[in-house]
């Protein structure tokens, strides 16, 4: 008899792990899942991202310059930059730019390199990117030609083509722009080229030609290889550095020092115990005396409900007349009971009657009502009202008299 | 399980981490140690065992006390709080109360409730929630031990009850002289006193009782014949779910049923009650043990509306399974042309050959009000629309009329009177 009534602490935790068995194998499940994508995902969706492998990306090229002993070393800071060019004074530098400028001094130093000897490749689709980083040195040219259903054309490297790289691919293919720079390789039009030789390193505008998806067009592999590896002349570089400018440069040129630098070395402490206040507050305040009670609420119906609802069906039909004719037989049973005439008297007799015992025309129950509008409609059953009222007020005076 | 007590420590404790704020991880610790001490000192709420005491039957309204029995078998003095998850409707008061039970010792909660529905309102599970000596944290534990308490309807019709019982015993005194005839039986033989019908004269006990005082007219009484049956059938189908004014139509047929059974079975007549929808869902009888009202008003408090049409054709078939006398058969039903053409007016030719029919329902005065409103568009066509549905009721009530069937039709308030008065007259008349 004196057993507790709730059950055993191990038995409440067996029953309610086979009550959640399914949750549990499902988040463990999730868990798996999650780890596996997580392992399986290079984590580059960058465009012409070195290890990116869609279609926008450059993970093929990157993978041939590896297995030529080239190592490609990434970087979006121009500091990070700075520090690997002094140390490896021989390796190329490649800028892609892609929406961000880099630090004028920086691109003054790269244009120093570059008279030094150093290779520099400047790459942009986006030329206005170049001319600002050429001072406007030079200006925008034509973009590359397109085929009429926007497939790209075949562009040579030209007479005047100098660089071997170029003369070595002899053709290219890709979408892109190009700059009037008066010389240089893949001309597109007059004097506007795709690969040319500036005050600040090489420039090219076609990046569209190195990615997975286009490299194996025409030239554009031989290019590509000539340009970043073998073709460099400076044959001991074993790594080229990989420069892309991002928003990241920006945000260390602040000046300003940060004003939680001037905070009491008490505040973080306190901030985290405040946050621990915050956590013992939902605990305390959200646990709840037990499970959550229902009501089994029963079914209640409005019984006017179908009433109204037929009066607004009666409405939305416009059925003025019908209506009418509905008033005037209620009113009419209604007379008839009060003027005691019994079940079968004519709509003729009772507003007789009624004129009798009022005095005043009854007319209006006599014969079926001409009303086509709203405002009629109103009128009458107003009518039909007031007459009953002086009908029931004389019945009683009568009766009261008697 | 946490307490506010917790949540106040560590905001005070913020002032130590203000001054020395260094030693972070020290005031963690101590807070951390004084959470987890009380969570293992606290008595464990799951030695404990719930007694539920059984509830006495109550009526809405009405206050009631449910009182549940806690048994500390632990070692410990159990501290904390228990939780009484009774339905809301049930209405406790304080279903939260403050514990305390010495080591093995064992206390009364009592819980008080004030229902505010009938039927069976249950609590489905006790916690108890125990709390360290600290006050800091504890454990709380569920023990589903169900409660329930049985709650009977209003009955807000008892009022009429004296009044209609002296209508009753005014009728029983009327017919003391009453002729014999319908509706009446032999009741005793007593002396001529002046004034009484001659006709009531029995000439043979006269004879019988000559003595040598002289003549003495002797005179049958009569009285309301007695031990007739009523037979209550109440709709509990969808129709029943209707609100009307306030309350659902089944609490109105309720409540007329419980006058109607009350007074009936006061006039010694013998009363049978069946609730229907698809099938009968609840029986009470008078010739049951216990007084009958309170019989009847358990049996009705558990009828629930259910959302189906009714089967009126099983209740020839019923009816007659209860008796195979001519008896008062009342159906409380809704009148309204639809389901009564479809349900009811097919079988009552078979009711009606044997017995009396009543047929009681409810009259919405919201439809009146609504037949009134003549002021706007819109209020017309309603009015429209709700005159409609007064004609109809009416040509229903009529041809239940020229069935043979007495209609009794009211507000809800009024319903139970109404449908007393009803009995009264046909006991009156000797119809019954």
């Amino acid at each position: 008899m004196s057993a507790p009534t709730a059950a055993s602490a191990p038995a409440a935790v067996r029953r309610a792990a086979s009550r959640w068995q399914f949750w549990i194998l499902l988040l463990g499940l999730g868990l798996v899942v999650a780890l596996v994508t997580q392992l399986i995902e290079t984590g580059d969706s960058e465009t012409y991202g070195t290890e990116n492998t869609d279609l926008d990306g450059y993970a093929a090229l990157s993978t041939v310059l590896e297995d030529h002993g080239l190592e490609i070393q990434r970087t979006y800071s121009a500091q990070a930059a700075r520090e690997l060019m002094v140390r490896e004074p021989d390796a190329g530098v490649v800028v892609l730019l892609r929406g961000f400028l880099p630090e004028d001094r920086f691109t003054e130093e790269l244009a120093a390199e570059w008279e030094d000897g150093r290779e520099v490749l400047w790459i942009s689709e986006q030329t206005w990117l170049l001319t600002e980083v050429l001072d406007g040195e030079v200006s925008a040219g034509p973009r590359l030609p397109a085929g009429p259903a926007g497939t790209e054309e075949t562009v040579e490297a030209g007479t005047g083509c100098e660089h071997p790289a170029a003369q070595t691919a002899e053709s290219l293919r890709a979408s892109g722009g190009s700059l009037h720079t008066g010389s240089g390789c893949f001309p597109v039009g007059e004097d506007a080229f795709v690969l040319s030789e500036t005050s600040h390193g090489l420039m090219f505008t076609a990046p569209e030609a190195f990615t997975n998806q286009n490299i194996t067009e025409q030239g554009n592999a031989a290019l590509a290889l000539g340009l970043l590896g073998a073709g460099t002349g400076s044959a001991d570089a074993d790594s080229v550095i990989w420069y892309t400018p991002s928003g990241a440069d920006t945000v260390g040129a602040d000046q300003w020092g940060s004003p939680l630098d001037y905070l009491p070395g008490w505040f973080w402490p306190l901030l985290w115990w405040l946050l621990l206040c915050a956590a013992v507050a939902l605990l305390a305040a959200g646990r709840r005396y037990g499970p959550v009670v229902s009501e089994p609420v029963p079914v209640v119906v409005p019984a006017a409900e179908a009433t109204v609802g037929r009066g607004r069906l009666y409405q939305r039909a416009n059925a003025v007349a019908e209506t009418a004719e509905v008033l005037r037989s209620a009113h009419l049973l209604r007379l008839s009971r009060l003027l005691r005439l019994g079940r079968g008297a004519e709509a003729g007799q009772i507003a007789e009657a009624a004129a009798r015992t009022t005095g005043e025309d009854a007319s209006v129950v006599a014969e079926p009502a001409r009303v086509s509008t709203h405002d009629d409609l109103v009128t009458f059953a107003q009518t039909l009202a007031g007459l009953e009222d002086k009908v029931t007020r004389a019945v009683r005076m009568q009766r009261s008299s008697e | 399980m946490l307490t506010y007590r917790t949540l106040w420590a560590a905001l005070a404790m913020a002032v130590l981490v203000v001054l020395v704020p260094g030693w972070f991880w020290v005031w963690l610790g101590l807070l951390a140690a004084a959470v987890l001490v009380d969570f293992f000192a606290c008595a464990s709420p799951r030695k404990v065992q719930v007694v539920r005491e059984e509830t006495r039957p109550t009526r809405i309204g009405e206050q009631a006390t449910a009182v549940t029995r806690l048994e500390n078998l632990g070692a410990r003095a159990l501290r904390g709080w228990a939780k009484d998850g009774w339905q809301p409707t049930a209405g406790a008061r304080n279903g939260l109360q403050r514990l305390r039970i010495g080591p093995e010792g064992s206390e009364l909660m009592q819980v008080q409730l004030v229902p505010q529905r009938r039927g069976q309102l249950r609590s489905e599970h006790l916690s108890i929630r125990s709390v360290g000596p600290l006050g800091l944290a504890g454990r709380q534990v569920v023990h589903r031990v169900p409660h329930t308490l049985q709650v009977l309807p209003e009955f807000a019709s008892r009022k009429h009850l004296p009044s209609k019982l002296r209508r009753l015993r005014e009728l029983d005194g009327a017919t003391a002289v009453q002729l014999p005839g319908a509706g009446t039986e032999f009741d005793s033989l007593r002396d001529y006193v002046r004034g009484d019908d001659v006709r009531s004269i029995d000439w043979r006990a006269t004879a019988r009782r000559q003595d040598a005082a002289g003549q003495h007219l002797v005179v049958r009484t009569w009285r309301p014949e007695r031990d007739r049956r009523v037979i209550l059938c109440l709709d509990a189908s969808r129709t029943s779910a209707a609100r009307i004014a306030d309350e659902p139509r089944l609490d109105a047929g309720i409540e007329a049923s419980l006058l109607l059974g009350a007074l009936a079975s006061h006039a010694g007549d013998r009363v049978e009650f069946l609730s229907f929808a698809r099938e009968v869902t609840a029986r009470a009888s008078s010739s049951e043990r216990g007084i009958f009202l309170n019989v009847l008003s358990t049996a009705v408090s558990r009828v629930e509306p259910a959302l189906v049409e009714a089967d009126f054709s099983q209740l020839p078939g019923e009816v007659s399974a209860i008796t195979a006398h001519k008896s008062l058969v009342v159906i409380l039903t809704a009148v309204d042309s639809p389901s009564l053409h479809e349900g009811l007016l097919p079988v009552l030719p078979a009711l009606t050959a044997k017995h009396r029919v009543v047929v009681a329902s409810v009259r919405s005065p919201e439809l009146v009000e609504q037949a009134a409103d003549r002021r706007t568009v819109s209020g017309v066509y309603a009015a429209a629309a709700a005159e409609r549905s007064i004609i109809e009721a009416e040509a229903a009530a009529a041809e239940l009329g020229a069935m043979g069937v007495d209609v009794v039709q009211a507000v809800p308030d009024q319903l139970p009177a109404a449908l007393a008065d009803c009995y009264i007259r046909l006991k009156a008349t000797g119809k019954l």
